[in-house]
């Protein structure tokens, strides 16, 4: 519909073509339109101190995201990361209270999470259950650990452990919290892992079409499982870096958090069928729902009854959609113009 | 029977619990020689070439390759024999680069500190050099998506993966199905191209003209049984098509 007009101007329709051929133009065209809407209404949204909230907030559901990436690429989804999320830090902490030494206890929590992962890849892959159905089972029962081991209460971080709260909780780097770092690093981390290891061409291979990754000799159920553990591990990690950050674990947090991953994932141009993945769509699909989270607080009235925040779900609704009709769109006009 | 078959299989029998596939069939292929499998559906074809192709293991039977056993036990120790199949959905990943689907599982690597990354440029150079001198061009960059191909530029990715892996027998399930008239016309160029080349090939299909335009020797199964192998100049379609049917006579050989 609107290429016909495009062809007129040649120059224009270059530009168009190259920004068209990089993958993540849809939602880097969002984050565009969404700062440009929030600072134009409040200033405050371009400042770094605020820049480093929306960050932080990126930086907790992006962490699991990267790693959700690469499991909805090989076609399996993880409903239980909300409940995995609460877990390591409340490992972690509760050891911490038993005089266990802090880092055994992030190792031990670590490798209860990637036995949960192991424990969906077994029900999801082996037992051909769908993983939509195995998550959600694994999810309740995962939040019902929580609940027994904090009794229905919080656990607090070791407060006398320095390095450890610098290193996933409170410290700074210039300013910029060290979950960020945590952020970017693992961001960096999943991209040369999809991108550019046998692992990520196996992992799309395996979400394309399982029988000729098959028929060509690949493991298709390891590469799953790699990744179902990729994805708890770090829905763990990012658990143990907002907790320590935030100075407490309670058995409910991360509820609900799934959606925003699993959103996150989708609004970066992820196929919910598997085969085409981007953790750097993912990665700035996080960022895109901490702009909208924080911006709407600050350009919205607030009163006691309805605070700000309370639209920040309708808001994130409001992305999903848009943008799975954006991506469709400008998917349609690369098919026209056949720019892979 | 002679031994300077570059594939024999014989005495394949292959039960799927109640159901008999396959019942001491004997099969194979010389050098340089195109042979075409055909039978009605459920005759057993897709089972066989599977059993040769490490898919599934034969019940019974042997499979020799130069006149030495070998055994299967996945696809990957077909693959490492020299035996490539190409399948009726061509075993490629819509989404794939053409020459990610071309390294598909035996990726190209090259280390980094220590770190193993594909090597996405000497893929795509090797990947241009099989695809090159093949009947079929393939239009535009091999990093393009296999989702762009028409189906008989498919068929040349997966014979140009098969080539540059240096395959010995081709087995082609139904090669040219889902293939317009022209697209067909180009796949069987494709796999006369082969032969030139000094490859074997096994071709499936229901179209008996196709094969007798590219086979030297037709083998038919019916009901998981060999009924007839017949040199092609010195048959006809009637007498393949009766052998389907099942109508003709059980021929010694």
């Amino acid at each position: 519909m609107e290429t016909k007009g495009l062809k007129s101007s040649s120059l224009f329709n270059r530009a168009l073509l190259a920004i068209l051929s990089v993958r993540e133009s849809g939602i880097i065209l969002a984050v565009i339109v969404l700062t440009v809407a929030f600072t134009s209404m409040n200033a405050v949204f371009i400042t770094f101190g605020f820049m480093m909230v929306i960050l932080s907030f990126a930086a907790r559901v992006g962490v699991i995201a990267a790693g959700m990436t690469l499991l909805m690429g090989s076609r399996e989804f993880d409903l239980s990361v909300g409940s995995v999320f609460a877990l390591a830090p409340i490992i972690a902490y509760t050891l911490a209270d038993l005089n266990v030494n802090i880092w055994i206890g992030v190792v031990l929590g670590m490798v209860v999470c990637a036995l949960c992962g192991l424990f969906n890849y077994y029900v999801a892959v082996r037992l051909r259950i769908s993983s939509l159905i195995t998550t959600l089972g694994t999810m309740f029962f995962f939040r019902t650990i929580d609940l027994v081991l904090t009794a229905g209460g919080a656990r607090i971080p070791p407060l006398e452990e320095k390095a450890f709260l610098w290193i996933f909780g409170n410290g700074l780097i210039y300013g910029v919290p060290t979950a960020v770092f945590w952020w970017l690093a693992i961001t960096f981390v999943c991209v040369l892992l999809l991108g550019k290891t046998k692992h990520g061409n196996w992992t799309l291979a395996v979400g394309g079409n399982v029988d000729a990754a098959k028929a060509l000799g690949v493991n298709t159920d390891r590469v799953k499982m790699k990744n179902f553990v990729l994805t708890a591990v770090l829905a763990g990690l990012s658990g143990l870096i907002y907790c320590t950050r935030s100075g407490a674990v309670y058995a409910v947090y991360g509820a609900g958090m799934e959606l925003t991953v699993v959103g996150a994932v989708a609004i970066g141009g992820t196929s919910l069928l598997g085969g085409s993945a981007t953790v750097l769509g993912t990665a700035i699909a996080s960022i895109l729902l901490g702009m909208v989270y924080l911006g709407l607080i600050t350009v919205l009235p607030s009163t006691t009854q309805v605070p700000a925040m309370y639209f920040y779900e309708g808001g994130v609704g409001a992305i999903i959609i848009g943008m799975s009709i954006l991506n469709m769109t400008l998917d349609k006009v690369r098919a026209q113009r056949r720019i892979a | 029977m002679e031994d300077t078959a570059l594939v024999k299989m014989a005495g394949i029998t292959k039960t799927f619990g109640p159901v008999v596939a396959l019942e001491d069939v004997d099969f194979h292929v010389d050098h340089q020689e195109i042979v075409g499998l055909v039978g009605d559906n459920g005759a057993g074809k897709s089972t066989l070439i599977k059993i040769l192709a490490g898919v599934h293991r034969a019940d019974k039977g042997h499979i020799y390759m130069d006149g030495s056993k070998v055994s299967f036990s996945s696809p990957m120790d077909a693959r490492e024999n020299g035996i490539e199949t190409i399948y009726q959905d061509l075993a490629l990943v819509e989404d794939l680069r053409i020459y990610r689907n071309i390294f598909l599982a035996r990726e190209i690597v090259k280390s980094y500190l220590g770190i193993k990354l594909l090597d996405d440029k000497k893929m795509a150079q090797e990947s241009v050099r099989a695809l090159q001198g093949l009947s079929i061009a393939i239009p535009g960059s091999v990093r393009q998506p296999v989702r762009t191909l028409s189906g008989g530029q498919r068929q040349c990715v997966a014979v140009a993966r098969s080539i540059y892996f240096d395959a010995r027998v081709f087995a082609m399930d139904e090669p040219t199905a889902a293939l317009g008239v022209a697209e067909s016309r180009e796949v069987l160029e494709l796999i006369k191209d082969l032969k030139n080349r000094g490859k074997s090939c096994i071709v499936i299909t229901h179209n008996l003209h196709h094969i007798f335009s590219v086979c030297d020797r037709i083998t038919v199964l019916c009901k998981g049984k060999v009924v007839g192998d017949y040199t092609t100049k010195d048959t006809t379609m009637d007498e393949v098509e009766d052998a389907i049917l099942g109508k003709g006579l059980m021929r010694e050989f």
